[in-house]
């Protein structure tokens, strides 16, 4: 995880990044809020929006798994995901919703990069930039990107 | 205002805002299993000569071990890992505060024992295995071993940390001096 907190801190749009405790109540996970000024064109100003970062490594031949999860204060929630999961084939998927009363929408995903570091900038300031203009800038289209 | 097609994104950025050096270490010190140079070079966004010169520099200092698959390949050397870990906690924390955190991390160990009813994060791990576990459970139980190893590892750095104490923060001195 110490990993992840170094790179996040990088990223240009990153402000602050702590850690947090996750859903098992065992460990930490990293969370970190955003300069709205900077992220995704600064067409969000929501001091509310964060990234939920979450590392779990497995015992070979399986590869870590992971979650990087982005909530924000209109509702809307998605993350990158590499686990098992009912919707998608195969463990690497991405999920999304408008609205915390939905359901999820589920889609397979291939990500570039297979290592931690390159999976963070990535997801954190490239997947998750795309995806959060979409939902919020009506003259952002994602028609020339597919996750 | 930069547009979208100026503006570099994901591994874009990382390659512009980092030096190769750093992306070598930071992907070399995290691999799953052993690489070639050519897979740490494709991934660190560095040339395959660039990639050999540090991955050989970094196998000299001892933070990489190499083995021949084939190919020569990388791999984290846990000693080194442990070793960094272990200075690390030494030179944030003083001896009170380790003493409080190895403390804190046993009782929250024991607590989590108490709450699933287990020994151990491994027999977390062999509950995975059982065959009438939904998906969801399944992940569950996947997630909580994993933290567990990972507070259980934290614990034992911290304890080793206590132990070197003295000796490390000697050494350190002697160093700056």
């Amino acid at each position: 995880m110490t990993i992840i907190i170094e790179e996040l801190k990088k990223v240009p749009s990153t402000e602050i990044v702590n850690y947090a405790e996750t859903r098992t109540g065992i460990d930490h996970q990293v969370v970190a809020t955003f300069d709205t000024g900077i992220f995704a064109n600064g067409i969000i100003a929501d001091h509310d929006a964060k990234i939920y970062a979450n590392w779990w490594p497995q015992p070979a031949p399986d590869k870590a798994e992971f979650k990087f999860h982005y909530t924000d204060s209109s509702g809307y929630d998605c993350g990158w995901h590499r686990q098992k999961n009912e919707h998608v084939d195969g463990l690497d998927h991405f999920q999304e919703r408008t609205d915390s009363e939905e359901e999820y929408e589920y889609e397979a995903v291939e990500f570039e990069q297979d290592n931690p570091t390159g999976l963070v900038w990535e997801i954190a300031d490239d997947k998750l930039k795309r995806r959060v203009q979409t939902q919020h800038d009506p003259n952002f289209r994602l028609s020339d990107f597919t996750d | 205002m930069v547009t979208q097609e100026e503006e570099l994104r994901g591994t874009e950025q990382w390659e512009a805002k980092t030096e190769g050096f750093d992306r070598i270490l930071s992907v070399a010190l995290t691999l799953e299993k052993p690489r070639p140079v050519s897979w740490i070079s494709e991934e660190a966004r560095v040339s395959e000569n660039t990639a050999r010169k540090y991955l050989e520099r970094f196998h000299e200092m001892d933070a990489l071990t190499v083995a021949e698959q084939g190919a020569t390949t990388y791999y984290p050397n846990s000693a080194y890992l442990r070793f960094r870990d272990v200075s690390h906690v030494a030179t944030e924390l003083d001896r009170e505060e380790l003493e409080k955190r190895v403390t804190s991390l046993s009782e929250k160990s024991e607590a989590i024992g108490e709450m699933y009813e287990a020994s151990g994060p491994g027999q977390l791990r062999e509950r995975v295995t059982d065959e009438d576990i939904s998906t969801d459970e399944l992940r569950k139980l996947r997630e909580a071993a994993s933290e567990w190893e990972s507070l259980d590892y934290r614990l034992s750095i911290s304890r080793e940390a206590l132990e070197r104490y003295d000796q490390h923060n000697m050494s350190h001195r002697q160093q700056v001096v």
